[in-house]
Formats: C-alpha cells, sequence, structure tokens
C-alpha cells in the first residue's frame, strides 16, 4: 500500500499542470468523521483479527505551494477486532482455544502532505507517516459458550506504540472562499514498535475551514 | 512652461472671442421680430410692415441722396442723421405706399403697408450693401484663419519643446523624489473571492512621499477576469490614484475595463498612493473588482510603514 502510495504521488506531482492545484499561503482546519475497518494481529492468533471502527480527526494545513499542502492531522479511533481462534493460556492453567474479540482505542497523530489537484473541484492525495497509541483490551475469548476470565486467558488490557503511514485519496469540493468539504478513503499501516501490527482502511468526510493568515 | 501657458490661454480668449463676433452678427438680428436686415446689391424693392402705434426706422449704408414717399398724407417721413429716416403711418387704414430711397451706392424701392397688429410691424430696418458684408466675413475670415495657422504654429513649437522637455522634468522629478524616499517594503496580504481569483498585495514601492503598491491577480476561474476598478481604501475614502496594469491575456481590455486575466492566468499591477505619508500605519483595503462591481476582492490589512 505504501508503495502504491508513492508511485500515486509522483505521478500526482509529475501530472499537476503549472499554475492549476491548491492555494499557495492559505491555512485550513479540517473536521473529520472516520468509519475504518480493522486489521489487527494478536500473540493468540496467527490469523489477523478484523472488525469496524468509527472515530473522528481533526487536520490544520499550510500550504507553501498551489499545488499542495503540509498538513498535521490528530484521529481518534474506536473499534472491536474479531479473531477465530486463539489460543490462551495463564501460567498453571491448561491451554484453551477458541474464538475472541479485542477492543481497540487508537490515538494517531501524523503529519504529512496533501497534494490538491484542482481548483473547486479538488482530487487530493495525502500522504503522511507518525504515531498511534493503541490501547488494546482484555481479549474477550469464549470457550464452548464460556466466556473465560483475565485469570484463565492470562491476558488484561495492554498499552502499544507504533510508527504508522497513511495514504489518502479524496475529493474536495470549494463551497466558497472560506468552506470546502470532502470525503477521502484511505488506509494506514502500522508498524509495531514492541507489539503487534495493525492496519486499517479508512473513508472520511470533512468540512474545513480556509483563510490566508496574516 | 510659462510661455505655453500663456499660448493656451490666448487660444482659448482667441477662439471665444471670434466664436462672439461670429455669433454677434445674426443674434442681433434675432433679437427681435420686429427688427431686420436687408442685403442689397445694387437695388431692389422691400415690403415692409409698418404700424401707427410705432415709428419704423430704416438705416442706410451711407448718405441718403434722395427720398421719396407716394403718400405724405398718410405716412410721416422724417431723416434722422444723414443715414437714417422715420417712418411713421398717420391713419391706420392707410393704403399702401412707396418709397423711393437713394444713397451713393444702393437704390431701393420700399412699399409700406399697414400691419394688421402693432407685433407684425417692424420698428428698424437696417439696409446693408451685400458686397461689403460679404468682404467683411471674407477679412473676418481671413484673419481668424491667420491667426488659427500662427497659433497652431505656435502650438507645434510648444508640443515639441514639451516633448524634449518633458521627460527632462520628469527625471528631475523622480531623482527629487528618490533623494527623499526610496524603499522597497514586502506586502504579502492576500485575499481571494468565491470565483476563485486570489489577489495578493506583494511589496510597496515607495518613491518620495508616494507608494506605489504593486499586486498580482491570480485568476483561477474558468472565465476572464476583466479588471475594471482598484481601490485603496482607509475606511469609506478611496486614496487610488493611477492604476496600471499588465497580464498575459490577449484579449483587449475594452470600455471601462483596466485590464483582462485570462482563466487560469496571472497579471500584475500597481496603484499609485499620493501622499501616502497620511496613511502609514494604517490598515488599508485594497479592493479591485469588475464592472458593476462584480467579482470583487477585498484584501484587507494592507499596511504601509
Amino acid at each position: 500500500m505504501t508503495r502504491c502510495a508513492a508511485a500515486l504521488a509522483v505521478v500526482a506531482v509529475v501530472a499537476v499542470p503549472s499554475g492549476a492545484g491548491a492555494d499557495r499561503r492559505e491555512a485550513s482546519v479540517h473536521a473529520h468523521v472516520l468509519g475504518a475497518f480493522l486489521s489487527v494481529g494478536d500473540t493468540a492468533s496467527r490469523r489477523a483479527g478484523t472488525g469496524p471502527a468509527a472515530g473522528i480527526a481533526a487536520r490544520a494545513s499550510f500550504a507553501t505551494r498551489n499545488s499542495y499542502q503540509y498538513d498535521l492531522a490528530v484521529s481518534l479511533l474506536a473499534g472491536r477486532a474479531s479473531f477465530d481462534e486463539g489460543t490462551f493460556g495463564a501460567p498453571g492453567q491448561p491451554s484453551r482455544t477458541g474464538p475472541f474479540t479485542v477492543a481497540t482505542q487508537a490515538v494517531r497523530l501524523d503529519g504529512g502532505v496533501t497534494f490538491r489537484l484542482g481548483v473547486r473541484w479538488i482530487p487530493t492525495l495525502r500522504l503522511a507517516a507518525g504515531l498511534q497509541g493503541r490501547h488494546r483490551g482484555a481479549p474477550v475469548v469464549t470457550v464452548g459458550g464460556v466466556l473465560l476470565s483475565s485469570a484463565q486467558t492470562g491476558r488484561t488490557a495492554d498499552f502499544q506504540l507504533d510508527a504508522v503511514g497513511v495514504a489518502d485519496l479524496g475529493l474536495d469540493y470549494r463551497v466558497g472562499r472560506r468552506l470546502v468539504i470532502g470525503a477521502a478513503a484511505g488506509a494506514s499501516y502500522a508498524v509495531p514498535l514492541g507489539g503487534e501490527s495493525s492496519r486499517t482502511l479508512e473513508v472520511t468526510a470533512h468540512a474545513a475551514y480556509y483563510w490566508y493568515p496574516r | 512652461m510659462k510661455s505655453a501657458r500663456a499660448v493656451v490661454v490666448s487660444l482659448v480668449a482667441f477662439a471665444t472671442l471670434t466664436a462672439v463676433l461670429l455669433q454677434s452678427r445674426p443674434l442681433a438680428a434675432q433679437e427681435s421680430a420686429q427688427a431686420r436686415t436687408i442685403l442689397v446689391d445694387e437695388g431692389g424693392s422691400y415690403e415692409i410692415m409698418v404700424h401707427p402705434d410705432y415709428v419704423t426706422v430704416l438705416y442706410l449704408p451711407d448718405k441718403i441722396q434722395k427720398a421719396l414717399a407716394s403718400d405724405t398724407t398718410s405716412y410721416e417721413v422724417k431723416p434722422i442723421g444723414a443715414t437714417s429716416l422715420a417712418i411713421r403711418p398717420l391713419k391706420a387704414d392707410a393704403k399702401p405706399a412707396s418709397l423711393a430711397l437713394a444713397t451713393d451706392t444702393i437704390k431701393v424701392s420700399v412699399v409700406l403697408r399697414i400691419a394688421p397688429t402693432r407685433d407684425q410691424a417692424m420698428t428698424q430696418v437696417t439696409f446693408k450693401r451685400a458686397d461689403v458684408e460679404a468682404e467683411v466675413e471674407r477679412r473676418i475670415a481671413a484673419g481668424v484663419a491667420a491667426r488659427t495657422a500662427e497659433l497652431e504654429a505656435k502650438i507645434a513649437t510648444m508640443q515639441k519643446t514639451m516633448d524634449a522637455e518633458l521627460p527632462k522634468v520628469a527625471d528631475g522629478l523622480i531623482a527629487s523624489r528618490l533623494l527623499q524616499r526610496r524603499e522597497v517594503r514586502k506586502l504579502g496580504s492576500i485575499e481571494r473571492n468565491d470565483d476563485n481569483v486570489v489577489v495578493e498585495a506583494t511589496e510597496v514601492i515607495y518613491l518620495g512621499e508616494d507608494a506605489y503598491v504593486v499586486f498580482r491577480i491570480e485568476n483561477r476561474n474558468k472565465a476572464p477576469y476583466r479588471l475594471a476598478s482598484v481601490q485603496i481604501k482607509d475606511g469609506s475614502a478611496d486614496h487610488a490614484g493611477v492604476v496600471r496594469f499588465v497580464s498575459d491575456a490577449a484579449e483587449a481590455a475594452g470600455a471601462g475595463v483596466i485590464g483582462v486575466v485570462r482563466a487560469g492566468g496571472q497579471g500584475q499591477g500597481i496603484v499609485v498612493v499620493r501622499r501616502s505619508g497620511d496613511l502609514l500605519g494604517k490598515r488599508l483595503d485594497l479592493v479591485v473588482a469588475e464592472p458593476q462591481g462584480r467579482g470583487k476582492v477585498t484584501v484587507d490589512r494592507v499596511v504601509l510603514r
């Protein structure tokens, strides 16, 4: 996904005609709502768990060129991943295998570049990287219709830090000189810093206020 | 410069005088419907309406040699000096009568007839020699032509002098102002309108007391932007002076348009602010607009320092 996004970025920069693009010297603040599809790993399972997530995000940007803007975003995401099967065993306890779910809340701070390829209708491509903190709840394991306790699974809630890369493709519409609305679809890939991997597919809708700061 | 001004003043005065002279004669004849001027070649017969309530005076071009009336009982004819006659009907029902007049240069026969009302009677009739009048007009025309040619020659000379002197005057003015103040400052105020026309006040160039505000228009709309007005506003007061604008548009600026920025194109302009010292430190608005105020962009917080 990251390679694909990088290639798209190169294509976008080359394809941007001179004079077209976004708006030099404009700053903006964006408010996003997110819908996502989670794919997370877990030590108890060889296969990744998946599930829906939702969240909100805020983004601030500033453009030094017409064709792109620098931005910084913070996102909050909450969801629950379901695993088909996992094996849990606390010390001194027999191993138990069964389906389980893990609740996840993540906060992501990333910065990057958004290429803006239009004036009224604005196709966008955003590439960003940052850090993500992820709170994983204790796994909810059901074996034979019985819910296992933390003592039986040997797992409690934990927190892990990820390095994360984000790529989004979107389409904005400039309603007026101040208001821009848009939607985007994208993905994030989190490289765990001592934990399990995490990936998301995301769709966002946003409204943004643009102005020229002095 | 003073001599040039004097020439212009004398030209205007002469033109005014000529106009007055040319218009004065017809005006005199038109002052009243009861006054009449008759141009005579050598002789002729003319009818003149008279009335017992009025004295009708005939003016002739030179000394009257003979004046014979056919009916002296019904009309009183008296000389007034050597070149004028006063005529008054003695009866309201007097029949038409003739009056033969001869001077050194003309011989005319006048038919006197009672006017139905006093308002239709003539009070003054002036006989003039047509050839003399034509000569006078010819001389006036010749005089005007000669004077006009003389003034045109003076204007041409003055124009040549001005063409040579004006650059020197401008150079001197610029040099004086450069000595007073010469400075370029960044402005960086920028704004856009809903049609994606972006206007930026990029810099200001100070030349003496005057400020030259440089602005750039980027037209990101799909239609050309026709710049019609540029204002530098301090509140409601506009301080914009001369405006110049250039762009890469092929379309020529029409009437009431300063310049055109093609769709997707850019242009650059300068607006002069005279005596900018009064405006230093104030937050000014640079307002540009198309005809009828369309496409207005207000770049606020333009501060001259």
